[in-house]
């Protein structure tokens, strides 16, 4: 299962995305099948608008909890000069759910110099 | 000049407010009603109201009077158990307490903070990831991403932090069965939990001046727990 946090503009649209990830992360645990989080390095660093801040670290934090209950969720951070095949061939590693759990993937160097994600 | 402190009625709340008392006058804010004793015991003022209820948070601003010089968004409930077991409702009751209402109070009082003033919001180590808390992890993950963004989209007249505790000497933590327990402090390098007052410490220090250049930080008050095996 692949969720791509979208933009939202309040904290009701943060609610109803966070609901949407939960209902698609339960199912995807039932069936054991991988997780991958696709969020934006400037929302997890709070850089653009305060609900995409809460809403990528709320699941990235969610991420972590999936893994440390026993599933294989990751995330990819995309941003900065990220190239869009480069992100798909990280999105496409650990949807394969082989080896790695609750990891954030970076694809970019925007993270560097700044508060670790 | 006022102080405000959500879920003041008891533990970390309380011990905030007993802190903050001595630098600003403090608003006590609970659903409980018993927070109106704890505010006459402090020397504050109590607002017995729900924080995810507009007409709530209305009741708070309502009290305060002049300037918000701090917040403490401190309410938080627990709706524990693993993703695949996890009801829709405790969901969405622990994401409406514990950060949509500190983030509704956080912004509806923007035009009402003071030249440096303080927010600061109870985040948990549980938002680096704890297992049956998928609710509450995201919650408090909400609340990291609330700190970092705020802080930056209020500086430099607001500084916002937030703290990350671990496990803390409450009437939840003396409820649960020895064995578990024992477990957890045994997972604590400092050998036991916090006491709320030590949290409390930390929190009126992010709220102080001596802490003036520090923002969008998460102090991780967790006896080196997320380091611990």
């Amino acid at each position: 299962m692949i969720y791509t946090a979208q933009p939202p503009v309040d904290f009701a649209a943060v609610e109803e995305h966070l609901l949407d990830a939960f209902r698609r992360c339960q199912a995807a645990a039932r069936d054991e099948e991988p997780i991958v989080f696709v969020l934006h390095q400037a929302d997890l660093l709070g850089q653009r608008t305060v609900p995409g801040a809460i809403l990528a670290n709320a699941l990235l934090s969610a991420m972590r909890t999936l893994a440390a209950e026993g599933h294989r969720a990751n995330a990819v951070a995309t941003g900065g000069d990220a190239d869009p095949e480069d992100l798909q061939h990280w999105i496409a590693q650990l949807s394969e759910g082989r080896g790695v759990t609750g990891e954030l993937i970076h694809v970019h160097a925007a993270h560097v110099g700044k508060l670790p994600t | 000049m006022t102080a405000i402190v959500t879920g003041a009625g008891r533990g970390i709340g309380r011990a905030v407010a007993e802190r903050l008392r001595a630098r600003h006058p403090v608003v006590l804010v609970d659903l409980d009603p018993s927070v109106q004793d704890v505010a006459r015991a402090v020397g504050g003022r109590a607002v017995v109201a729900d924080v995810t209820d507009p007409a709530g948070r209305d009741a708070i601003l309502d009290a305060v009077e002049g300037e918000v010089t701090v917040l403490v968004n401190n309410a938080g409930i627990t709706r524990d158990a693993r993703l695949v077991k996890m009801t829709e409702e405790q969901f969405l009751a622990v994401i409406r307490v514990n950060l949509g209402a500190a983030y509704e109070l956080t912004t509806a009082l923007t035009g009402r903070y003071a030249e440096g003033a303080s927010v600061v919001s109870l985040a948990s180590r549980a938002y680096l990831g704890n297992f049956g808390q998928f609710n509450y992890s995201a919650s408090k993950g909400g609340l990291v991403g609330m700190t970092r963004a705020l802080a930056l989209e209020l500086a430099p007249r607001v500084r916002v932090n937030a703290i990350a505790p671990s496990l803390t000497a409450s009437e939840m933590t003396r409820a649960m069965p020895e064995k578990v327990l024992d477990k957890m402090i045994a997972s604590i390098p400092l050998g036991r939990m916090a006491e709320p007052e030590e949290i409390a410490e930390t929190i009126a220090a992010l709220a102080s001046p001596a802490t003036a250049y520090v923002t969008g930080q998460v102090v991780v008050a967790c006896g080196g727990r997320s380091l611990a095996p």
